[in-house]
C-alpha cells in the first residue's frame, strides 16, 4: 500500500527544492554577470538583475510567436530542466533519483535541450539553425570527455545510481580524491556543456545573435531564461554530486534534519565554487571556433580522461579497490 | 511383358528424321507439326518407359544375341528419367523451334530430330560400343545444327566443336578398345563385374580416354573450350537443346562409366576436384562476357561442373543432388536460351549492355526472372534442391575447402546474373516488339515446371532414391 | 491433436500470406488491399496464440522441426505489425504495379515468419532464401543497381549460412537444432562463426553494412517493412544460433573474460564499433534515405553488441532494441515516404518547414525520433539502457563509449531529420502542400503505439523476453510492471512519468498566463540585412564544420574498399578468361594436355 500522506510530503519537498534551485540559478546569473563585468573593469548589473528580466519578461503583454512548434521551446525546455533537477540529489536530498540512475540522467538532461532546439528550429530564422548546429556539435565535442568521465565514475565505485554514489563517497572518499584527472577532464568538459566561454560559440551574440535564442522574446524568453538558470545548476550539482561527493558531509541516517541543512549548505558552496571557476575561464578567454573546440575536445579533455578510465579500470578490475 | 518398347525412343526419331525430306517435298508448312509431334509422341513413350523402369530396370536385347555380346538397351530409373528429361525439354524447346525461318529448314529439323535420337541412344544403351555411335550421332548432328546459321559465328564455332568433339570421340573409341582388347565384352553390366580381370595400367588409360572422352560432351574443364563458340554461334534453340540435351546424356554417360562400369570409389576426389575447377574456370568467365549467349554458355559450364562435383563427392544425397541438378539445369537453361533468343531478335544485338528493359514485358520477364533464380538455387524452385543436396552431401564428405571454393565461385555468378537483370529491367528502354507465342508458351512451360517441382519436389526425389542402386553399379 | 494446431499455425501465418501473395497478383487493381487482409490475419491471429508452445517433428525425407514459442511469437509481432503497417501506407503510394509490390511482400511476409517458425536448417534455409529473393524483386523494382548490391550481401549471407549448416551436418548428419550433441568445441566455432556471419549480414554490421543505404533507398512502404520488420531476421539467427543451438555452456566453453564468452566478445566490438560508424556516417548523409539507412546501420550494431554479450540484460536489452528498433525505424521510413510522396523530393537540404504543412506526420516522426535517441519518454530509451547497463556492470570500457558516444551522435542526425525537413523555413513550392493522406497516418499511428505504451509499462514486453530469456537458457532479468534493474542502477517509468506530466503542467501554467500573437515566419529577426529572395533554410551540408574536421578520416570508406576490391577481382577474371584463346590448337592441346596429366595421376594413384 501505497503511502500517500508521505508521498505527498516528499512532492511537496521536492517542489521546495526545485523552486529553490530554480531560484538560486537565477542569482547565480546574476552573479555571474557582476563577476564577468568586475574582471572586465566594468560596474555590471547588480546580482538580483536576472529576477527582474524574468519578471519583466513574463509580464509582458505582446509575445511574438511562429507557430506551434514554437512553443515547444519553453514548454520542453523548463519542464525538462525542472525534470532533470528532479532526478539530481541536492544537497544530499535524493529528490527522484532513488527511481533512476545516471544513465538515465544522462538522457532526461537531453529532453530540455532537444525540446528548445525544436523550438529554435521552428522559429524559421537561419541564425537559429545554425545556433542548434553548432550546439549539437558541441555536445557531441564534450560528450566524448565526459561519458568516459561517467564510465570512470561507473567502474570505479560499481554503481549507475547517483543516491548510492553519494554514499558510497561519504563513506569512502570523494571522487576527485580517487580520480584527480577525471574530475579535471569533467571540469573542462563542464565548460562546454555550460556553453560558457571559451566554448560559447552556439550562442556567439555577435555572430548570429544568441543562435537558437534569437527568435524568442517576452513570456518565451522568460521561460527560457529560467531554463538555463536551471540549466546552471544542472550542470553544476552533476560535478558536485559525482566527484565532491553531493556536498554530503554529514550522514542524515545519524543527524536527521540537521544534516540535510547542513549538507544543503555545503552543497551550495560547492556549486557556487564550481560555477566561480566556470566563470573566471569564461570572463578571461576567447571563444573556439566549432570546429577547433571539437578537435580540443576530441583531444586533450579526452586523452585525460581516458588516462582517468584506465586508472579507474586497473583500480577497480585489478587492485581490487572496491568503495 | 513390356509395354512399350524403349527401341521406340530411338526408332522413332531416326524413322521420322529421314521421312522428313520426303514430307517436305509436299508441304513445307506441315514440316513443324510433324516434328513436334513425333517428340510429344516419343516423349509420351518416354513416360511410359520411366513408369515401366521405375517398377524394375529394363533389358531390351536387340538382335537376338545374350547380353556378352549382343547390343542391349538399359533402362534403369535414372536413364528413364534422364531420357525424359531429354524428350520434355525436346518437345518445349520445339515449341520454339516452330519459329524457325531459315532455310533448309528440313535439314534443321531433321538434324534435330538426329540430336534427339542420338541423346536418347546415349542414356539408353546398356552397351559400351552403342554408347559410342550413339554419342557419334549425336556429335555429327551437333556440327551440323552448330553451323546452322551458316554466317562466320556458326562455322568457326562448329568447326571448333568438330576438332574437339571428333578427338573427344576418338578417345572414347581407344578406351572402348582398350577395354575390349581385354576383356572381350562391350556389355556396361558385364565389363562392370568382370573389370578386376583387367590389367590396373590398362584400366586407368581405359578410364582416362573415357573420362576424357565424355568430358568433352559433359563440358568438364578444360576440354570444354568448344562451348562458348558454338553455343554462341548456333541458333537459339539449338543452344537450348545443347544444353539440355546433349549436353545432359554426355553427363549421365560420364555417370554410368563412373560409376557404373567402373565403381570407382578411391579416386572420387578426383571427379570432384575437376568439378570445381570446371564450376570455377566457367563462371568466373562468364562474368567476363559481355554477350548474353556467351554469358549463358559459360553459365552452362558452371551448372555441369556443379553435377560433376556432386557425381564425384559420391554419396547418395550428392549424386540425388547431382540428378536433380540435371533435371533443374536442363529446364532453366533452356528456358535461359530461349528468352536469350527472344532478346537478340527483339533487340538486334548479342551485346547484353543494350538489352535494356527488355524484361519489363511479364511475359519474358516473370520466366526470366524464375529461370535465373533457379539456377542461383532458390527455393522454392528446382535449382535449390540441387544445388543444396550437392553441397550438403560434399559437407558430410568433409569437402569444406572445396565448397567454399565453389560458393566463391557461386557468388561470381549471383554477381553476372544480378547484373543482366539489372539491366534487363532498367527503365527507359526502347519499346521492344512483344513476343509470340512460340516465344512464350516454352518460356511459361518451362517456368511452370520449375516452379511446380519447386514447391512439390517429392516425385522427383523419390525417383532419386534408386541412386542408391545405381552408386552400387546397378542400372 | 497437437500436431493439427500447428499445422493451424503454419498455415496462418506462412501459408496463408503465400496464398495471399498468389490472390493479389490476380487481384491487380485491388491487389493492395487484398495484401492488407492477408498482412492483417496473421497480425490479429497472433493474439489467440500468445503463450502457446507448438512443437512438432515432420519427416518430409529429413526430419524438419517447425516450432512456435514465445520467441517465434515476438519476432512475429514486430514483423507481422511492420508488414500491416506497410501495406496501409503502400495503400496511397504504390501506383506502379501493385500486384507485384503486393505479392512480393506478401511472399517476403511468409518467408519471414516461415524463418521464425523453424527450428531446423533445411526450413530455415527455405524460407531464408525465400524471403531472400523475394525482397531483391522488391529492390528491383525501384532499382536495377540497389538490388544488385543487396543480392550479393544476401546471397553472401546465404553461402555463410550454408557453410555453418553443412559443417553441423557434418558433424550430426542432421538438420535439427536439437540434434545437436556430440559436436567438438572447434566444430561449434566454426558453425557459430559462420551462422554468425551469415546472419549479421543481414543485420548490416559493419564491415558487411553496404548493400543497407543502397538497399533502403528503394520504395519507402517497402523498406519500412525491409529495415523494420527483414532485417530482424538476422536478430533472431543470431539469437537461436548463438543461445539456441549452442548455448550459453558451450559459448563460455571457449573461454570467458568477466562472465562474457570469448567468442561473443569480438562480435560484441564489432556490433559497438559498427554503432559508431553508423551514426558518424548517417550525421554527414544529405539523402533522406541513406541517413534513415545508416541510422538503421547503427541501431543494429547496438542489438549486436547485446547479442555478443550474451548476459542475461545484454540479451534482453538486445531483443528489446530489436523490437523498437522495428518500430521506430519502420515510422521513420513511412515518415520518410510520407515526404518524399508529397515533395518528391528526397533531399534534406531540398527540403524545410513540412512540419508547419503535415503536423501529423511530423508529430509522428518526432515520436519515433524520441525512440530512436532513446529519450525516456519513449521505449527506445530503456532498451538502449539495458544495454549500456549491461556493457557498464562487466566493465566493458572499448564498449560501452563507444555505444554512448554513438547515441550522442544519434542526437545530431535526429535533428538534422527534424530540422532539414520539418523546421526550418518553409519554401514557395511547398506552400500548399497538404498533410498525408489517411492511411499513411494511421500506418504511422499503429507503429507509434508500442513505442508510447511500453515506456510506460517496459513491464509487458519484458515478461515476454524474460520467456525468451529463460528458454534460451541465458538467465533471467529484474523486472517489474513499471521498473527494471540491473546490478549496479534501475529506473521506474511510471516515477518518470508522473513527475514528467507534473512539471510539464507547471510549464504550461507559466506559459498559458499570456496569449501570444502568431507572425509570419518572414517576420524575423535578421540584424535589418533580410533579403527576401534568399531562401533561408539553413540546411544544405549542415554539419559542415563536424565534417571538415572528420575529413582526413572520411576519406577512407568501405565502399571504396569494396569497389576496389570487385575491380581487382573483375580485371583478374578478364586474365582468367584468357585461357579461352579462342583457337582451336590451343584447344586441342589442352585436351592433349589434360589426357597426359590425368594419366599421370592415374599412375601415381596407382
Amino acid at each position: 500500500m501505497i503511502d500517500w500522506i508521505n508521498v505527498l510530503i516528499q512532492a511537496g519537498v521536492t517542489a521546495l527544492y526545485l523552486f529553490l534551485a530554480i531560484v538560486i540559478g537565477l542569482l547565480f546569473l546574476g552573479i555571474g554577470r557582476k563577476v564577468t563585468a568586475r574582471i572586465h573593469n566594468r560596474v555590471g548589473p547588480p546580482v538580483y538583475q536576472n529576477f527582474i528580466d524574468v519578471g519583466k519578461l513574463l509580464a509582458k503583454k505582446t509575445n511574438i510567436r511562429h507557430n506551434w512548434i514554437f512553443d515547444f521551446a519553453p514548454l520542453f525546455g523548463l519542464a525538462g530542466v525542472l525534470l532533470t533537477l528532479a532526478y539530481l540529489p541536492m544537497g544530499g536530498y535524493r529528490l527522484l533519483s532513488g527511481e533512476g540512475d545516471l544513465i538515465l540522467l544522462l538522457y532526461v538532461m537531453v529532453i530540455p535541450a532537444l525540446g528548445f532546439a525544436l523550438g529554435a528550429g521552428a522559429s524559421s530564422n537561419p541564425n537559429a539553425g545554425v545556433g542548434v548546429m553548432r550546439a549539437l556539435t558541441l555536445m557531441l565535442s564534450y560528450e566524448m570527455p565526459f561519458l568516459l568521465v561517467l564510465l570512470s565514475i561507473m567502474i570505479l565505485y560499481n554503481t549507475a545510481s547517483l543516491d548510492v554514489l553519494l554514499s558510497k563517497q561519504m563513506h569512502f572518499a570523494w571522487a576527485i580524491a580517487m580520480l584527480p584527472l577525471s574530475a579535471l577532464a569533467a571540469d573542462m568538459a563542464l565548460q562546454g556543456m555550460m556553453m560558457e566561454k571559451p566554448f560559447d560559440i552556439p550562442l556567439a551574440p555577435h555572430e548570429i545573435a544568441s543562435g537558437p535564442m534569437v527568435e524568442f522574446g517576452g513570456k518565451y524568453l522568460g521561460m527560457l531564461m529560467l531554463y538555463s538558470a536551471g540549466s546552471v545548476i544542472v550542470e553544476t550539482t552533476l560535478f558536485v554530486d559525482l566527484f565532491l561527493g553531493g556536498g554530503v558531509v554529514l550522514d542524515p541516517a545519524t543527524y536527521g534534519i540537521l544534516a540535510y541543512v547542513v549538507n544543503y549548505l555545503v552543497w551550495f558552496l560547492l556549486i557556487f565554487v564550481v560555477w566561480l571557476i566556470a566563470l573566471f575561464i569564461n570572463a578571461v578567454f576567447p571563444r573556439f571556433r566549432i570546429e577547433q573546440a571539437f578537435k580540443f575536445y576530441w583531444k586533450w579533455p579526452t586523452i585525460i580522461a581516458a588516462i582517468g578510465l584506465v586508472q579507474a579500470y586497473i583500480m577497480s578490475a585489478f587492485l581490487g579497490v572496491m568503495p | 511383358m513390356i509395354a512399350v518398347h524403349p527401341v521406340l525412343l530411338i526408332a522413332i526419331p531416326l524413322f521420322f528424321a529421314f521421312l522428313l525430306p520426303l514430307i517436305g517435298l509436299f508441304s513445307k508448312k506441315v514440316l513443324k507439326y510433324v516434328v513436334t509431334g513425333t517428340i510429344a509422341l516419343n516423349t509420351i513413350i518416354a513416360l511410359l518407359v520411366f513408369r515401366e523402369a521405375l517398377n524394375s530396370p529394363i533389358f531390351d536385347i536387340l538382335g537376338g544375341f545374350k547380353p556378352p555380346l549382343g547390343i542391349v538397351l538399359m533402362v534403369g530409373p535414372l536413364g528413364g528419367f534422364i531420357a525424359l528429361i531429354i524428350n520434355m525439354a525436346g518437345l518445349i524447346i520445339s515449341i520454339y523451334g516452330m519459329e524457325m525461318k531459315k532455310e533448309p529448314l528440313v535439314k534443321y529439323y531433321m538434324l534435330s530430330l538426329l540430336l534427339l535420337m542420338g541423346a536418347n541412344g546415349m542414356v539408353l544403351t546398356g552397351d559400351l560400343f552403342n554408347l559410342f555411335v550413339f554419342l557419334e550421332v549425336t556429335s555429327i548432328a551437333s556440327y551440323g545444327l552448330a553451323a546452322y546459321n551458316k554466317d562466320l559465328k556458326g562455322f568457326e564455332g562448329a568447326l571448333k566443336y568438330v576438332i574437339l568433339g571428333s578427338i573427344g570421340s576418338t578417345f572414347v573409341l581407344i578406351g572402348i578398345a582398350l577395354i575390349y582388347s581385354q576383356l572381350r565384352t562391350l556389355n556396361m553390366l558385364d565389363i562392370a563385374t568382370r573389370l578386376n580381370e583387367m590389367d590396373p595400367y590398362v584400366k586407368i588409360v581405359a578410364f582416362t580416354s573415357l573420362f576424357l572422352g565424355f568430358g568433352v560432351e559433359a563440358e568438364m574443364f578444360p576440354l570444354n573450350t568448344w562451348v562458348p563458340e558454338t553455343y554462341d554461334g548456333a541458333p537459339h534453340s539449338v543452344s537450348a537443346m545443347f544444353a539440355s540435351m546433349s549436353a545432359k546424356a554426355g553427363i549421365f554417360a560420364l555417370a554410368r562409366v563412373i560409376f557404373t562400369i567402373f565403381a570407382f570409389t578411391n579416386y572420387l576426389w578426383f571427379v570432384v576436384i575437376m568439378g570445381v575447377l570446371t564450376v570455377f574456370f566457367g563462371e568466373i568467365i562468364a562474368y567476363a562476357q559481355r554477350d548474353i549467349k556467351r554469358m549463358l554458355a559459360y553459365s552452362s559450364i558452371g551448372q555441369m561442373g556443379m553435377i560433376l562435383m556432386g557425381l564425384g563427392i559420391g554419396t547418395t544425397m550428392a549424386v540425388e543432388g547431382a540428378f536433380f541438378q540435371m533435371f533443374s539445369h536442363a529446364m532453366a537453361k533452356a528456358l535461359l536460351f530461349i528468352a536469350a533468343g527472344y532478346m537478340i531478335y527483339a533487340t538486334q544485338t548479342e551485346k547484353m549492355s543494350e538489352m535494356k528493359g527488355i524484361g519489363r514485358n511479364p511475359l519474358i520477364g516473370i520466366p526470366l526472372l524464375i529461370g535465373i533464380l533457379s539456377i542461383l538455387g532458390m527455393p522454392p524452385f528446382i535449382g535449390f534442391y540441387g544445388k543444396f543436396y550437392i553441397l550438403m552431401g560434399g559437407f558430410s564428405e568433409g569437402y569444406y575447402a572445396i565448397i567454399a571454393l565453389f560458393l566463391a565461385a557461386s557468388l561470381v555468378e549471383v554477381a553476372y546474373y544480378a547484373r543482366f537483370i539489372k539491366i534487363a529491367f532498367e527503365g527507359g528502354g526502347k519499346r521492344y516488339p512483344s513476343p509470340k507465342a512460340t516465344v512464350y508458351i516454352p518460356l511459361l512451360l518451362f517456368a511452370v515446371i520449375i516452379v511446380i517441382f519447386g514447391v512439390y519436389p517429392k516425385p522427383i526425389f523419390e525417383i532419386l532414391s534408386h541412386v542408391t542402386t545405381f552408386l552400387t553399379g546397378g542400372v | 491433436m497437437e500436431i493439427n494446431l500447428l499445422w493451424g499455425v503454419f498455415g496462418i501465418f506462412v501459408l496463408l500470406p503465400l496464398a495471399g501473395s498468389i490472390l493479389s497478383y490476380l487481384g491487380k487493381k485491388f491487389a493492395i488491399y487484398i495484401g492488407i487482409i492477408f498482412a492483417l490475419i496473421p497480425t490479429i491471429m497472433l493474439y489467440p496464440f500468445y503463450a502457446q508452445n507448438i512443437s512438432e517433428l515432420i519427416n518430409i525425407g529429413v526430419n524438419i522441426n517447425l516450432v512456435f514459442d514465445t520467441t517465434t511469437w515476438f519476432f512475429m509481432l514486430m514483423i507481422d505489425t511492420v508488414a500491416f503497417a506497410s501495406f496501409l501506407f503502400a495503400i496511397s503510394c504504390v501506383k506502379k504495379k501493385p500486384e507485384g509490390f503486393a505479392s512480393l511482400m506478401l511472399l517476403s511476409l511468409a518467408g519471414a515468419n516461415g524463418v521464425l517458425m523453424s527450428r531446423d536448417f533445411l526450413s530455415l534455409y527455405i524460407f531464408w532464401e525465400m524471403m531472400s529473393w523475394s525482397a531483391y524483386l522488391l529492390i528491383l523494382r525501384s532499382s536495377g543497381e540497389y538490388a544488385r548490391r543487396y543480392l550479393l550481401f544476401g546471397i553472401l549471407s546465404a553461402y555463410f549460412i550454408i557453410m555453418g549448416i553443412g559443417i553441423f551436418y557434418y558433424y550430426t548428419g542432421s538438420f535439427l537444432f536439437s540434434d545437436s550433441a556430440g559436436i567438438p568445441l572447434m566444430g561449434w566455432f566454426w558453425i557459430l562463426f559462420f551462422l554468425v556471419v551469415g546472419f549479421a549480414v543481414k543485420m548490416a554490421v559493419v564491415p558487411l553494412h553496404v548493400w543497407a543505404p543502397y538497399a533502403y533507398s528503394s520504395e519507402p512502404s517497402f523498406v519500412s517493412f525491409f529495415s523494420g520488420g527483414l532485417s530482424k531476421l538476422g536478430t533472431f539467427g543470431i539469437l537461436m544460433g548463438m543461445y539456441g543451438i549452442a548455448g550459453l555452456s558451450i559459448l563460455q566453453g571457449f573461454g570467458t573474460f568477466r562472465d562474457v564468452s570469448l567468442f561473443g566478445y569480438p562480435f560484441a566490438l564489432l556490433g559497438a564499433f559498427t554503432a559508431f560508424i553508423g551514426t558518424i556516417l548517417a550525421i554527414f548523409q544529405d539523402d533522406l534515405r541513406k541517413l534513415l539507412a545508416y541510422s538503421s546501420i547503427g541501431q543494429l550494431g547496438y542489438v549486436m553488441v547485446g547479442l555478443g554479450l550474451g548476459t542475461p540484460l545484454a540479451v534482453s536489452g538486445a531483443l528489446f532494441h530489436a523490437f523498437n528498433h522495428a518500430f521506430f525505424k519502420s515510422l521513420l521510413f513511412l515518415g520518410a515516404g510520407a515526404v518524399i510522396y508529397r515533395t518528391g523530393k528526397y533531399k534534406i537540404s531540398e527540403m524545410g518547414g513540412l512540419g508547419y504543412r503535415m503536423p501529423f506526420t511530423f508529430l509522428f516522426v518526432l515520436f519515433a525520433i524520441f525512440a530512436l535517441a532513446g529519450i525516456p519518454i519513449t521505449s527506445g530509451f530503456i532498451s538502449k539502457w539495458m544495454l549500456y547497463e549491461a556493457a557498464i556492470e562487466k566493465k566493458f570500457v572499448i564498449i560501452a563509449p563507444l555505444m554512448l558516444i554513438a547515441s550522442v551522435g544519434a542526437f545530431l542526425y535526429s535533428f538534422r531529420i527534424l530540422y532539414g525537413v520539418f523546421l526550418g523555413q518553409l519554401d514557395k513550392p511547398y506552400e500548399n502542400i497538404k498533410e498525408a493522406p489517411l492511411p499513411m497516418l494511421v500506418a504511422m499511428g499503429i507503429l507509434m503505439l508500442p513505442l508510447l505504451i511500453f515506456s510506460i509499462f517496459p513491464g509487458w514486453i519484458l515478461e515476454w523476453i524474460d520467456d525468451i530469456m529463460k528458454s534460451t537458457g541465458v538467465g533471467t532479468i529484474d523486472y517489474n510492471t513499471y521498473s527494471y534493474y540491473s546490478s549496479i542502477g534501475g529506473a521506474n517509468m511510471l516515477v518518470l512519468w508522473i513527475a514528467f506530466m507534473l512539471v510539464f503542467i507547471v510549464a504550461m501554467l507559466i506559459f498559458l498566463m499570456k496569449k501570444a500573437r502568431k507572425v509570419d515566419q518572414y517576420d524575423n529577426y535578421l540584424a535589418g540585412e533580410s533579403p527576401p529572395y534568399v531562401q533561408l533554410h539553413a540546411a544544405h551540408n549542415f554539419y559542415k564544420p563536424l565534417r571538415d574536421t572528420w575529413a582526413p578520416l572520411l576519406k577512407y570508406s568501405i565502399d571504396r574498399a569494396y569497389e576496389k576490391l570487385s575491380r581487382f577481382f573483375v580485371e583478374g577474371f578478364e586474365e582468367i578468361k584468357k585461357i579461352y584463346t579462342e583457337n582451336p590448337q590451343d584447344y586441342a592441346a589442352y585436351l592433349g594436355i589434360a589426357f597426359l596429366l590425368f594419366l599421370f595421376i592415374g599412375w601415381w594413384l596407382l
